[in-house]
């Protein structure tokens, strides 16, 4: 599969993003912490960030025309 | 039988073979519960829902009062509660009895956080030589606990002796704003920083 976005990137952003989730519910009473919820979230977000990462599916900003412009000068 | 753990908590000093009966340990495990972070009162009935085993009938209770940020708040909790609502700073009123004497008493109690589980307290063995069957005491809650991230925490005890066992469970919750302690700060901070990672990664690299 090529790689378009930053597979790397994406895993281990997707597993801080799912452990620090895993707190955030546990904090907000809504998902208890327990030896399924510390690893299902984590994995998920490593799913997720690895996916994203090689598909590069999310949109590039665009420039306006005046940065545009700007960067060919 | 009864156990009493009237908590107010203070761990029980309890490794003094002069316990009693399980409803001191009882009352221990309620203490150490509360003051343990929150701790446990898990003690038994063999009715308690929250009683896993009760061959010794133990029970116990606490009384937590408030002082502090937590001051003019008062929480009752018994032995037999699946869920307390647990005060940061206060002091713990706590008492555990038991039917009959018991003898050899150890036990502890036990806070799991996800993989990870924390000894709040553990005691024994103590002979109980003088036969008691109750025990009181005030504990302090430990300062610890004022950093203690809002959610439920779910706790673990018991206490074996030669005549039985009592144990049991109790969710222990704690209440608060997610930003209201450093871990939870740093939880919300690391979950945007994580999802800004994610999205990042995610958009396609310029092609050369």
């Amino acid at each position: 599969m090529r790689r378009r976005g930053r597979p790397v990137l994406g895993a281990i952003s997707g597993l801080i993003l799912g452990g620090f989730l895993t707190i955030d519910l546990q904090i907000m009473n809504i998902w208890s912490l327990s030896t399924v919820s510390e690893i299902v979230l984590p994995l998920v977000g490593l799913a997720i960030g690895l996916a994203l990462g090689l598909t590069g599916v999310v949109p590039r900003p665009r420039r306006s025309d005046g940065d545009a412009q700007a960067a060919r000068d | 039988m009864r156990f009493k753990v009237a908590s107010r908590f203070h761990a029980p000093r309890a490794r003094s073979p002069q316990w009693g009966g399980s409803r001191r340990w009882a009352a221990r495990l309620v203490a150490v519960a509360v003051v343990g972070g929150g701790s446990l009162l898990a003690m038994a009935g063999p009715a308690a829902a929250t009683f896993t085993t009760n061959t010794t009938n133990c029970s116990g209770s606490a009384t937590i009062v408030g002082t502090g940020s937590d001051a003019g708040k008062t929480v009752s909790v018994n032995a037999n509660d699946a869920k307390v609502t647990m005060l940061r700073q206060g002091k713990v009123n706590w008492e555990g009895s038991v039917p009959t004497p018991t003898h050899d008493n150890q036990g502890n109690v036990v806070i799991h956080l996800g993989l990870v589980s924390v000894t709040a307290k553990t005691w024994g063995p103590s002979k109980n030589a003088s036969n008691k069957v109750s025990k009181a005491g005030v504990a302090t809650i430990p300062s610890a606990l004022k950093l203690v991230p809002p959610g439920t925490y779910h706790m673990t005890g018991y206490n074996s002796s030669d005549e039985g066992t009592c144990a049991g469970s109790m969710d222990l919750r704690f209440t608060g704003s997610i930003l209201s302690t450093p871990v939870g700060i740093v939880a919300v901070i690391g979950t945007l920083l994580g999802a800004i990672g994610v999205v990042f990664a995610g958009i396609a690299k310029a092609l050369p």
